[in-house]
């Protein structure tokens, strides 16, 4: 079973100069900060716009930085559960 | 007294085309040119001038925005600047910079309600998201940003709400406008009543007392006093208006509804052709002359209660209010006495 990553409409995100990002939850005013490989992740899922896994974006991240596919595996799965505790995104069971 | 702030519009260009705004639409797109922006930079310094602020349309549109910053920065004036937001990520790194940064006085910036929905009905569908990236933007790198709400019969009743949001985003503040009366806006509904106005000022006042962040009500406020004194009759502000001039009035240029084929008594002096300081020699003239006529009007029983509310005052006194009789019904209109021209 497929997951699917969707980010939430309320929450709004600001690409940075160096590379870093702020994403801003409009129902509850915080602010959240990104490194350059969060901002990464979440312009991936906004762009997929709900048809991201997490699969994918291992892969992606693999891809993009100098990472190994477990450390890759690791940080995603801590991203996605930081994002979905703060209400920054759902994840979806994709049967 | 001299002036400490100068005030440049810096374009008449805009990329948003909201219901409220007061600058007329029929008036050929400028951008002030840089080089008079410098000259005037400049002679200011004489005048004693320490606050420099840029102010439009959009002055993010202006094609050497970063230029002029880097300009005003280089001369030792501390800045500030009115945005809608939606331009505002492209100067980001330059406000960054630590030299920059530390002469920027506030990032003022244009919302019209505490959620889409209130703000979008008056600037345009997609731009309240386009504002909160902007002010996310700001907070992370720690830019000192305040809201700037026009208020409208839409977000009437929001004034807290949207203090409130102020708050909860880190903000510095926020400086609430009354919206002027155009044509436009008495046609469509969006302007408040003259004891409306009242009542904004009276909840705006408690706010400011309430919250911790700095809440505050622009230039436009009732005066008991008929001798009211804003920051540009009091020559703590000069503005200069897109065409280069020097203008008694930070409100009244290519205000809409005016006529544009009426001389412009308002305008004191074109600034490519007159130094700031003889120009500043002018203005001094003009403000007196306004008042003496003001004062014999009291005397006569001419002023009426719309002459309380200050810019509307001035306005109707320069002629650019003449269009207000073509709305009888406007709870505006009964307020205004039938004008005399100035000496």
């Amino acid at each position: 079973m497929d997951q699917k990553i969707k980010a939430q409409e309320a929450v709004v995100f600001t690409d940075l100069d160096d590379g870093s990002a702020v994403l801003l939850h409009l129902d509850n005013k915080f602010y959240y900060s990104l490194n350059e490989s969060g901002s990464f992740m979440w312009q991936l899922i906004e762009k997929n716009d709900g048809a991201m896994s997490k699969e994918k974006l291992v892969e992606a991240l693999c891809e993009q930085f100098d990472v190994s596919p477990d450390q890759a595996q690791s940080d995603v799965s801590e991203f996605i559960e930081d994002l979905t505790r703060e209400g920054l995104i759902s994840v979806k069971s994709d049967s | 007294m001299t002036a400490r702030r100068l005030a440049f519009e810096l374009t008449n260009r805009c990329n948003l085309a909201c219901r409220h705004c007061m600058r007329g639409t029929a008036q050929p797109r400028h951008d002030l040119p840089f080089a008079l922006i410098c000259r005037v930079l400049d002679q200011a310094q004489r005048l004693g001038v320490s606050l420099v602020s840029f102010t439009g349309g959009e002055p993010l549109l202006h094609p050497q925005f970063e230029d002029l910053i880097r300009a005003t920065v280089e001369r030792g004036y501390t800045f500030s600047f009115v945005t809608n937001g939606h331009l505002l990520s492209r100067v980001l790194p330059l406000l960054s910079e630590s030299a920059v940064k530390e002469k920027l006085i506030q990032v003022a910036v244009s919302l019209d309600g505490p959620d889409a929905e209130t703000h979008d009905a008056v600037r345009g569908p997609g731009s309240f998201r386009k504002v909160m990236a902007a002010i996310a933007g700001c907070h992370a790198r720690g830019l000192p940003t305040r809201l700037k709400p026009t208020v409208n019969r839409k977000n009437l009743g929001r004034l807290e709400e949207m203090a409130l949001l102020a708050a909860h985003l880190g903000l510095t503040g926020l400086d609430f406008s009354h919206m002027h009366p155009t044509p436009d806006n008495l046609r469509d509904g969006l302007m408040l009543a003259p004891a409306e106005w009242r009542q904004v000022e009276t909840a705006v006042a408690r706010l400011a007392g309430e919250l911790k962040i700095a809440v505050g009500l622009c230039a436009g406020v009732y005066d008991p006093s008929p001798f009211y004194l804003c920051a540009n009759l009091s020559m703590i502000d000069l503005y200069v208006d897109v065409r280069g001039n020097l203008c008694l009035c930070c409100m009244l240029p290519a205000i809409r509804g005016a006529d544009p084929d009426q001389p412009e008594p308002d305008v004191i002096a074109n600034l490519a052709e007159v130094d700031l300081v003889e120009a500043h020699v002018r203005l001094v003239d003009r403000i007196a002359e306004f008042h003496r006529h003001r004062l014999r009007r009291l005397a006569a029983g001419e002023l009426s209660e719309l002459e309380h509310f200050q810019c509307l005052a001035c306005a109707r006194y320069f002629g650019k209010l003449e269009w207000l009789k073509d709305f009888p019904d406007s709870p505006w209109s009964g307020l205004v006495l039938p004008r005399k021209e100035p000496p």
